[in-house]
């Protein structure tokens, strides 16, 4: 049986570090639940594996090297064979504005012909946002007086320099927020006509979030982080089958130069943080595809 | 029934005019985008609304309430509309939750003017609706109510108030400019409390909602439709921090405006909070999630027979045979 794996994300949410931790593990070790068996692009995958072990970020895939990269693997256990699809554009590729028209058709394609989609979310680049009313529950409740206009601007004004909340030219930017863009996806992921779509929800950056407990949960991430976006999945369960993964294939956070050290250090399959959708640890990346 | 709580609101429309940058008289919302041939500054058209024939496909196969939503310029509409979408942007309820929307740029795009950031501190600059072409007028939210599973798809209305105005004047102009009026099934029209508490300028709102409704009031004259059921939602009323007996005689003066309208039109009076959107219902206001549940509860309205000539063949029958069979039902 083949299992034909698309590999879906917006930009900077793990496709490329996926694929390459995954192919530096299938690879380098036998004593894996997967064995490779062939890629139509071995020079690129290579290049990002290279990167990977040297604990380097991945370059952003740019529009000029598009390339569709497929990876046929098979599970050592009983034979089931997985190809994995990387469309590998540029991650701009599943945002609202681009997939208009023949893109959004030929996106459509893809996933009919697709068994499991891989939707790959990194909720620690979601842009952190206050509405109006927010601040004044957050700071004022009772304290609020009215006619106090000047001090409620300049307690919004603290709070965005506290939280870091950037400041955003909303005319020069794209008008989806970032919690719109994945619903958005998955809006036309369910318009798509396939039903029902077997989605793994892989939470990237999992670093973050993993505190070895066992007790935080992918879906608890994405619940209180894309709320929007969280609702949308429980409300069509009859369409989308999801199961929830946490992964970090980079370790930990590769901009701290001292963390690095400490990762590059380790053997390749050690940095690698996998939770179930339960939270358990479970250490192999490659049981996110069975 | 009525129901009747103070609202606070400050919407301090006119600091946030002189930053306006709309001057394109087109409907709808307007990002940045690229300079025009000869190096102006263009601005992208976001034409993300539905119109009438987008929703009598989705009625002809979903359960549909089409919420009209009409009122002054400036009143408070367009921000109401966006901050229920907001509301499920930020909040879970355990009782309806967000399944989708076939307009979620045009929410989107709105949801940017209530955000707090640099340009924008004080976290309300909703840009104004400009008149449209009469036909891209539909927000769209589709909700699922956790509780028995049932789907709703809500269609909003964004009309600008130069439309409201002109068509509590002209009866032509509301088929021209309000499509789909008549099969609404909620109809909120909102009253700029700030222009009620001025005497002079109360007149002028309430005669032209009175006016509007008596407008539309012929579209239900034939016995086997009824009217819909009409909110009246106040808005804008920050200054209305008085004591219980001013209140209730603003209230009751208010409400008795519009007692000329007889018992053609049943009303409901909301006050609705801005400022404090997100605190629960209280004595004197109504929290927007449970205004909008109010909106999704009541029966489905009759509706009257569509005669519209642009309209697909078989969606018109179609359309007017599921519609009904859901009040029948």
């Amino acid at each position: 049986m083949n299992k034909k794996c698309y590999i879906v994300g917006l930009p900077g949410s793990g496709k490329t570090t996926f694929l390459a931790a995954l192919w530096s593990i299938i690879t380098m070790t036998n004593d894996r639940a997967l064995e490779l068996k062939k890629c139509t692009n071995q020079e690129y995958m290579n290049g990002i594996s290279e990167k990977w072990l040297s604990c380097n970020q991945m370059e952003h895939t740019s529009i000029e090297t598009v390339r569709e990269t497929s990876v046929e693997i098979s599970e050592t256990e009983n034979g089931t064979e997985f190809t994995l699809v990387l469309p590998d554009r540029d991650g701009e590729y599943f945002k609202y504005e681009k997939r208009q028209d023949t893109i959004e058709a030929d996106f459509h394609a893809e996933l009919k012909e697709s068994d499991i989609i891989l939707f790959f979310i990194n909720p620690a680049i979601i842009r952190k946002e206050l509405a109006y009313g927010e601040v004044t529950s957050k700071y004022t409740d009772d304290k609020v007086i009215p006619e106090a206009e000047d001090s409620l601007m300049s307690e919004a004004i603290t709070l965005r320099e506290e939280d870091n909340i950037p400041d955003r030219n909303r005319w020069e930017e794209n008008t989806l927020g970032d919690v719109a863009e994945h619903a958005e996806l998955l809006n036309s992921m369910l318009h798509s006509g396939k039903k029902p779509l077997e989605i793994r929800i892989i939470v990237s950056a999992w670093d973050v979030f993993y505190d070895g407990s066992g007790k935080v949960k992918p879906g608890d991430i994405i619940k209180d982080r894309m709320k929007l976006f969280w609702q949308m999945v429980e409300t069509h369960k009859e369409d989308i089958h999801v199961v929830y993964w946490g992964l970090s294939a980079q370790g930990g956070d590769w901009n701290d130069e001292e963390e690095r050290k400490v990762i590059a250090e380790k053997n390749a399959e050690d940095r690698i943080i996998v939770v179930d959708q339960s939270g358990r640890d479970v250490g192999d990346m490659t049981r996110i595809l069975l | 029934m009525v129901s009747d709580e103070v609202v606070r609101s400050e919407i301090t429309i006119e600091k946030h005019e002189k930053n306006a940058v709309f001057e394109d008289e087109t409907q709808g919302y307007m990002v940045a985008g690229e300079t025009d041939s000869e190096g102006e500054d263009s601005y992208e058209y976001i034409d993300t609304l539905l119109d009438e024939t987008d929703v009598f496909e989705l009625a002809s196969k979903t359960d549909t309430r089409i919420i009209y939503i009409l009122g002054d310029t400036k009143s408070g509409k367009t921000t109401f509309e966006t901050l229920l979408y907001h509301l499920f942007y930020s909040h879970i309820d355990d009782e309806w939750y967000f399944a989708g929307s076939d307009t979620l740029p045009a929410f989107e795009a709105r949801r940017q003017n209530i955000l707090i950031d640099g340009r924008n501190p004080e976290g309300l600059n909703m840009e104004r609706t400009w008149p449209g072409d009469g036909h891209h007028v539909f927000l769209h939210m589709n909700l699922r109510n956790m509780l028995n599973g049932e789907f709703k798809h809500i269609l909003l209305t964004d009309i600008s108030g130069e439309d409201y105005k002109n068509c509590s004047s002209n009866r032509s102009l509301i088929d021209e400019r309000l499509p789909l009026v008549a099969q609404a099934d909620r109809l909120i029209i909102f009253l700029d409390a700030k222009k009620l508490l001025d005497p002079m300028k109360r007149a002028v709102v309430i005669k032209d909602a009175i006016s509007f409704l008596r407008m539309l009031r012929d579209k239900y004259d034939t016995a086997d439709v009824t009217p819909p059921v009409v909110y009246f939602a106040i808005s804008k009323s920050d200054r209305l921090s008085v004591a219980e007996k001013e209140y209730a005689d603003f209230v009751y003066n208010i409400r008795d405006r519009f007692s000329v309208l007889g018992s053609l039109f049943e009303m409901n009076f909301y006050w609705i909070t801005i400022k404090d959107w997100y605190k629960p219902s209280d004595k004197r206001h109504t929290a927007a999630l449970d205004f909008l549940k109010n909106l999704l509860k009541d029966k489905k309205k009759v509706l009257p027979a569509i005669d519209r000539n642009e309209i697909e063949n078989g969606l018109e029958d179609e359309f007017n045979r599921l519609r009904r069979r859901w009040v029948n039902e």
